[in-house]
């Protein structure tokens, strides 16, 4: 923290000569006092925020700075969200200004404005000068200010004329339907704007840390020649996956928190076919051929089997329970449940035995120790085109949500195959562990961008509930565009932010992940047994959610630790 | 021996130039001169070695520490003068002072106004107003007060006049005198080297083509010199970047060549300047 406080107060110091451009803050009184609409000329101010962080920039390039912050002890994401506190710094200063100016011109008008209002349209100010400093300082972190100045502003002084002038007759908010003014007048609006406007900042804050630290975190981490370094981030991250399947289930039987079962939906369990195919060669590459058939039908059918015959029973009497409508055809006594992931990881194992045995048992090609070259986004990007396209396609016959032969998320199943075979290839590409960090960020933004626009377009565009399904409706094309973007942003994000901050090979962590399998296995009896012992309370649903899930998780990995104590267990689970 | 560099196959790729597996080593408290023609790749490598760029490859080491997961421990202890000032212009000397003592855990104040006095920088003229040397010399003033154990010199002889030139060079002896210290210069001027540097490392086109002692570099090689028909093809062969003139031929061989050398040509010692006009010459006649 002390570094990028550091890195505001150079900021603060390479601004001083440029502080004078805070006069143009002179046009926002000129204007507030010329309208006699005091809140315009506080846009204005708020607005010109944006060409006076410029300044800053045209600084940096005229003194070389670029060698200053190479030679001092900054990480390079210090100096960026410094830089971006340092802009919300004036971003602030200067709505300070605009409330001053906005109050003194009303008394000296006689035209008194409402604290609500007067905080509705500050916060839009704020909103739309972060939203051009979220958008403009990415561009100015990766090219030559002077280059890209004119190109990135012009956009927003032009966008604001036109709304500046659509809007000066009349009070904009004397126009807004009820709702917007009642949002306005309990200070909801003000609340969003300020906290949009955060968001922008956040976002492309994180793409610009993306944009200048490159590859720097790929490959990273030293590895010592001929040794096989075990990826503990792998182990947590497929562990924290299999607690997201519990919660995911917990979620499902209160029928609540729906947002963020679709949003796991998207990814969990690709990621999860992703660490598993990471493990396949390595796995083929130990045992053999043959017995690597043998350990996968033990490993994967047995648990199956078991669940089938043994938990779904328990499991099915438990939900029968507790809902005394729910018919057999909903909760058989005989049903794969959530095995069957194991079951279609049997299937593409057995793929990858069969492809492997084609080839003559050729060993996997390895990448080059040294080599640093990482993942681009322009390769990331064409895969999520590709699988969004393959999704939409397949969705035409099978589409979202909707159960075949006992497969609950077969809509999925190109993400599934092609997040297993991607992790084949990051292992023969050793890619896993030299994923940029900046990838993982820039996944991250491109992830949240995507459900902020391609997400609510998709349903909201959707009049008929069942459009963006599939069907091969447009709405369905989009939500499978968003699909594959939040699959693919949030696997990245994900990878890359265990390994930087989960790549300990700690006692809790590695017990944790030696039983996150088991826990995966018998989850569902547990908590469905838990629900019912719940069911008594009369608490809010998102209250019980939450009852369930903290106990819940724990009692299964304590379960999941005594069963594997049963002799002969250990090898098979 | 402790080594406070050490760069193994370091690779940066650009669209038309290409560092190649530059790899060089220098002991704690030695000057390394780092001498190679304009363009030939000295500013890329060290600012790979500063991590201001981006490599395609190998390793940067700076006292045994990686130089981008260590980055911020390795520039407590890495001081740098670039060819040009970059500082802000409008600021003055002792807000240059203000503005970088923050960062470094050894600042020391007293230190950085000693170096004032001592190389006449008014505290309070602002660093537009500095000439060429004052500028070179306010840039060793910063870099010199955080106790750095590595100072990094791109190019800071050019544009010097000699006097300057020569104050430099003594001040670098006098940094480098407790044994602790270490210097990496880098330079096209290579009369500079031939005073203070203790080891060279010649870059030429991106490629290392000597890394080792001054000594061994200067003895190592002779300047071959001939009449226009003495030089057979076998002898050709054997010459580094030959030059061809009316009154015959003079090329760089290496002095364990020399031995079967007949009378008829003549032998000198090279300068480092002539060793880097030879294997420039040889590298341009190979492309």
């Amino acid at each position: 923290m002390s570094n990028i406080l550091k890195s505001v107060k150079l900021d603060h110091d390479i601004m001083k000569s440029r502080y004078l451009f805070f006069l143009i803050d002179g046009i926002g009184v000129l204007l507030a006092w010329i309208t006699k609409v005091p809140m315009f000329g506080a846009l204005v101010i708020l607005v010109v925020s944006a060409p006076i962080i410029g300044q800053y920039f045209a600084v940096y390039d005229k003194n070389n700075l670029e060698k200053l912050y190479g030679i001092l002890p900054l990480k390079k994401s210090e100096v960026v969200i410094g830089r971006y506190l340092f802009a919300l710094c004036i971003i602030v200063i200067n709505g300070i200004i605009a409330a001053i100016v906005a109050f003194v011109v009303s008394r000296l008008t006689h035209r008194p404005t409402g604290l609500a209002e007067s905080l509705t349209y500050l916060s839009v100010g704020f909103a739309y000068a972060c939203f051009t400093v979220a958008v403009i300082f990415p561009l100015y972190f990766k090219f030559s200010y002077s280059k890209v100045y004119v190109l990135s502003n012009l956009p927003f002084y032009v966008i604001f004329i036109i709304a500046f002038d659509l809007t000066r007759r009349t009070n904009l908010l004397a126009q807004a339907d009820p709702a917007a003014q009642h949002l306005a007048s309990n200070l909801t609006l003000p609340a969003i704007g300020f906290g949009l406007g955060l968001i922008f900042l956040a976002l492309s804050c994180l793409l610009s840390c993306a944009l200048v630290e490159g590859d720097q975190q790929a490959g990273a981490r030293p590895q010592v020649q001929g040794t096989e370094r075990r990826l503990y981030f792998a182990d947590n991250l497929r562990t924290w996956m299999v607690i997201l399947v519990v919660l995911q289930h917990v979620a499902l039987l209160y029928n609540t928190l729906y947002l963020f079962m679709m949003l796991n939906q998207a990814y969990f369990m690709g990621l999860l076919f992703l660490l598993s195919g990471y493990f396949t060669p390595g796995s083929f590459k130990h045992k053999g051929p043959r017995k690597f058939l043998t350990d996968r039908l033990l490993r994967l059918g047995i648990p199956t089997l078991v669940y089938v015959f043994m938990l779904n029973p328990i499991a099915s009497w438990g939900y029968r329970t507790m809902h005394s409508s729910a018919t057999k055809a909903e909760v058989g006594h005989f049903a794969l449940g959530p095995m069957w992931f194991l079951v279609m990881l049997l299937l593409f194992d057995l793929g990858y035995l069969a492809l492997r045995t084609l080839v003559k048992n050729k060993p996997e090609r390895q990448a080059r120790p040294d080599s640093t070259k990482g993942l681009s986004f322009s390769a990331v990007a064409l895969f999520m085109l590709a699988l969004a396209a393959a999704t939409y396609l397949l969705r035409i016959g099978v589409p979202y949500g909707i159960p075949v032969l006992d497969f609950p998320s077969l809509g999925y199943a190109a993400q599934y195959l092609s997040f297993f075979v991607i992790g084949i290839l990051a292992n023969r590409l050793g890619r896993l562990g030299a994923i940029p960090g900046s990838l993982g960020k820039l996944g991250f933004v491109v992830a949240i961008l995507a459900s902020v626009t391609l997400f609510p377009v998709a349903i909201v565009g959707s009049h008929s509930a069942s459009l963006w399904i599939g069907y091969g409706s447009w709405q369905s094309a989009v939500f499978a565009l968003w699909d594959a973007i939040f699959a693919v942003g949030m696997s990245l994000a994900l990878i890359t932010f265990f390994r930087r901050f989960f790549d300990g090979g700690k006692r809790p962590g590695r017990f944790m992940s030696g039983h996150s399998y088991i826990v995966y296995v018998i989850h569902v009896p547990i908590i469905i047994l838990l629900t019912l012992a719940l069911s008594g309370l009369h608490l809010q649903v998102s209250l019980k959610f939450s009852m369930a899930a903290v106990i819940g998780v724990p009692i299964c990995f304590g379960i999941g630790w005594l069963i594997r104590k049963i002799p002969y267990v250990r090898t098979i689970i | 021996m402790n080594m406070a560099i050490e760069i193994t196959e370091l690779r940066k790729e650009f669209k038309g130039f290409t560092l190649e597996n530059v790899t060089f080593s220098l002991p704690t408290g030695y000057i390394m001169g780092f001498v190679g023609k304009n363009g030939a790749g000295k500013t890329t490598t060290i600012r790979l070695i500063l991590n201001m760029l981006e490599r395609s490859g190998g390793v940067v080491k700076i006292f045994g520490l990686d130089n981008r997961t260590d980055e911020q421990r390795i520039k407590q202890d890495t001081a740098v003068v670039f060819d040009d000032i970059f500082f802000v212009g409008t600021w003055s000397v002792s807000e240059v002072e203000r503005a970088v003592r923050g960062f470094y855990r050894r600042w020391n104040t007293a230190l950085f106004n000693e170096y004032l006095r001592r190389f006449e920088l008014p505290a309070d003229k602002k660093v537009n107003d500095l000439s060429r040397g004052m500028k070179m010399k306010l840039m060793l003033a910063v870099a010199m007060s955080h106790e750095a154990k590595i100072l990094i010199l791109d190019e800071p002889t050019s544009g010097l006049d000699p006097v300057a030139r020569d104050e430099l060079l003594d001040l670098l002896t006098e940094y480098i005198s407790d044994g602790e210290k270490t210097i990496l210069f880098s330079t096209h001027i290579t009369a500079d080297l031939e005073k203070v540097a203790d080891y060279i490392t010649l870059i030429d086109n991106g490629r290392i083509v000597y890394t080792g002692t001054k000594d061994d570099l200067l003895e190592g090689y002779f300047i071959v010199k001939g009449g226009p028909d003495d030089l057979s093809a076998s002898l050709r062969e054997k010459i580094i970047g030959v030059v061809m003139s009316r009154t015959g031929f003079s090329g760089l061989i290496a002095a364990s060549e020399t031995s079967h050398l007949s009378r008829e040509y003549v032998l000198e010692r090279p300068t480092i300047d002539d060793i880097l006009v030879h294997i420039s010459k040889a590298g341009t006649d190979n492309e």
